[in-house]
Order: structure tokens, then C-alpha cells, then sequence
């Protein structure tokens, strides 16, 4: 989803166009892929150095 | 299905990357039914079948002429799609057909490979395995192919290379590949649809005749997303018909729920994308 949903939202941004469905949408689908990368073994649920929200 | 049109064709000899159904692909071939090629095909085999990518300098093999990507592309986990065709490809000989969706897919290919011709495939073919070796193709495989702009290799030859790849292709007689004029614009249209009903189906796990049927769903998330899309591509030079929501909110069928591919593929695994490539001399 980072080429089907990311890039245009990194679009949107350089180009200055107002995209904040898509930007749900992006948040919302990262979310999906990070719980689906745990599972794989791929991300650990820690608090990284640095991680402002602990 | 490209490897099956390709070698169909006559006119190509594929060497097929098959990880997950290696087994069932050299014990038993493919097995197809196929909306285009035939309901009833057993035992199809690619020229070659390896379980990992050819490296060409170490295994001092000749250069792939043509090296086709139809893996989903997901560059956030490694090895991304670069990583994963690099041995296979020869600087100034290879040309690579990017068979997948999404934005900006060439570039890291064209930086690294700049003598190398990249060419852009989006496909409307709807083609699932449904077991390891076990295919069904039921929707046309047309595709639109030509060159990614952007590239340091002349347009003639880009251009040259994409209508050669589309003769390849369509010398089987059943496909309908068509040259494309303009890349840029094919890509953007199909993220309207995309970024809208795939995505939101990948979130709500949900098909898109009950969006549809919801109403809420459309007016709420579905045509903000396209209507952002439209007005991002504006903005990036590419004007899309007017009128394309419209369209694309009814494009699909009603009598069946559609879940479009992001919707099943986290149904399945819960993972945004599964792998599969296949490549061809």
C-alpha cells in the first residue's frame, strides 16, 4: 500500500494539495500493515529510543 | 499468466521464479482455467522453473531480455522488488516490465539500472491461485503497457521495446495487450479507484456493493479519497476525465459482493501483499 496509497499522499504534501481523507486512509492501512508485520515476526511492539509517546 | 501467454505465444522461452508453489509447479505444472486461453488446461510448465532468482554474472548464464515483475510491490519490507531483480538483470540489455500498481514504482529501478529500459504494465486481469499450482483467470487479460517517462535511455528505444514486448505477449492470439501513451495518466486513474474502494475494502474488510449500498460509505470516504486523487493528479500534470468518480463508483458488479485485491489479501493473512514472480528471456 506505501506505492498505492503512500506515494500519492507524499504527492499531495510536495505538491501542497489538501488530502486528509487519504491521509486517514494511509494512517488506517499502515496500522494494518504494522499489526500484519508482528505477527510475521517482522516489528516489535517496544518503545524505541527517542519514541516521544512512553 | 504471463508466463502461460508468453510461452503460448511461441515466440518466448520464460524462466519462471515459483517460491511457495516450486513444488507443485515441477511435479504436477500449473493447472488453469482460464477466461481466455481455455477452461481445461493441465500440466503447463514455463520453460524453466527455479525456486530462486537467476544470477546471471554468477551462474554465467545469458542476459534475460525481458525481465517481468508481477510481484505486489511492497517496499517497506526487505528485499524490496530492486533487491529481488537485480541478479537477473544485464546493464544496457535487460529491460524490465513493472507488472504492478502503484506510484513511483520505477524510480528506484531507473536510478540503479539507467541503461535499462523500465516499462510500465497495468493490468486489468483478474487471475487467483486458489491452491499451490491451481489457477483461475476470469477476467481478460488486457493490459496496458508502454515506457515510464522519466528515463535516461532514448523514447524511441523505450517505445521500440514496449511494442516488441506487446507483439511477445499477444502472439498467443487470446490477449489484448495495448500500447500505452501515456503512462502517467493510466497510473493515476487507476489509483482513483485504488486508493478509494480497494483501501477502504482493505480497512472494512468489506465488498464494494455494500458501500454502495450503504451510500454513507461513498459520500463519507470513497469519493473524498477520489476526488483527492483527481485534484493530486492536477496538480502533478495529469488531467483525468471528468466525471471519472462517477464512473468508477459503478464500476463494478452488483449481483456479486466484490472485495478487490486488498480487501482479500487482508482477509487472508491479514499481510497487504503475497509474493510471486516470473521472468522470461
Amino acid at each position: 500500500m506505501e506505492n498505492i496509497v503512500g506515494e500519492p499522499v507524499r504527492e499531495a504534501e510536495r505538491l501542497g494539495v489538501p488530502a486528509p481523507t487519504l491521509k486517514t486512509i494511509y494512517g488506517l492501512l499502515r496500522g494494518i500493515q504494522l499489526k500484519t508485520k508482528e505477527r510475521k515476526g517482522l516489528w516489535k511492539p517496544k518503545f524505541e529510543e527517542g519514541n516521544p509517546y512512553a | 499468466m504471463a508466463a502461460y501467454a508468453l510461452e503460448k505465444g511461441g515466440r518466448a522461452e520464460v524462466t519462471a521464479v515459483c517460491r511457495s508453489n516450486y513444488e507443485a509447479a515441477t511435479k504436477r505444472g500449473f493447472t488453469i482455467d482460464s477466461l481466455d486461453h481455455g477452461h481445461d488446461i493441465t500440466g503447463f510448465r514455463p520453460t524453466q522453473i527455479r525456486n530462486s532468482v537467476p544470477n546471471v554474472d554468477e551462474e554465467d548464464i545469458a542476459p534475460f531480455e525481458y525481465v517481468v515483475v508481477t510481484t505486489k510491490n511492497v517496499p517497506d519490507v526487505s528485499p524490496n522488488v530492486l533487491d529481488i531483480i537485480k541478479p537477473a538483470i544485464t546493464p544496457g540489455v535487460t529491460t524490465v516490465v513493472l507488472l504492478q500498481n502503484g506510484y513511483n514504482i520505477e524510480k528506484p529501478i531507473i536510478a540503479k539500472f539507467h541503461e535499462n529500459v523500465v516499462l510500465s504494465g497495468i493490468s486489468y486481469i483478474q487471475a487467483n491461485e486458489t491452491s499451490h499450482g491451481v489457477i483461475l483467470h476470469d477476467e481478460a487479460d488486457s493490459t496496458k503497457c508502454g515506457p515510464f517517462p522519466g528515463q535516461k535511455v532514448p523514447t524511441r528505444k523505450a517505445e521500440s521495446e514496449a511494442t516488441r514486448f506487446i507483439e511477445l505477449y499477444n502472439a498467443n492470439g487470446k490477449t489484448d495487450w495495448k500500447f500505452d501513451e501515456d503512462v502517467n495518466f493510466t497510473r493515476w486513474r487507476k489509483l482513483v479507484y485504488n486508493t478509494s474502494f480497494n483501501s477502504v475494502s482493505a480497512i472494512l474488510q468489506m465488498d464494494t456493493t455494500r458501500m454502495r449500498q450503504s451510500q454513507v460509505i461513498i459520500d463519507d470516504l470513497i469519493r473524498p479519497a477520489m476526488l483527492e486523487i483527481i485534484a493530486i493528479a492536477k496538480a502533478a500534470g495529469v488531467d483525468l476525465p471528468a466525471g471519472i468518480d462517477n464512473t468508477l463508483i459503478r464500476v463494478d458488479p452488483v449481483d456479486t459482493a466484490f472485495v478487490p485485491s486488498m480487501g482479500q489479501d487482508v482477509a487472508k493473512v491479514g499481510s497487504c501483499y503475497s509474493e510471486r514472480l516470473k521472468f522470461s528471456h
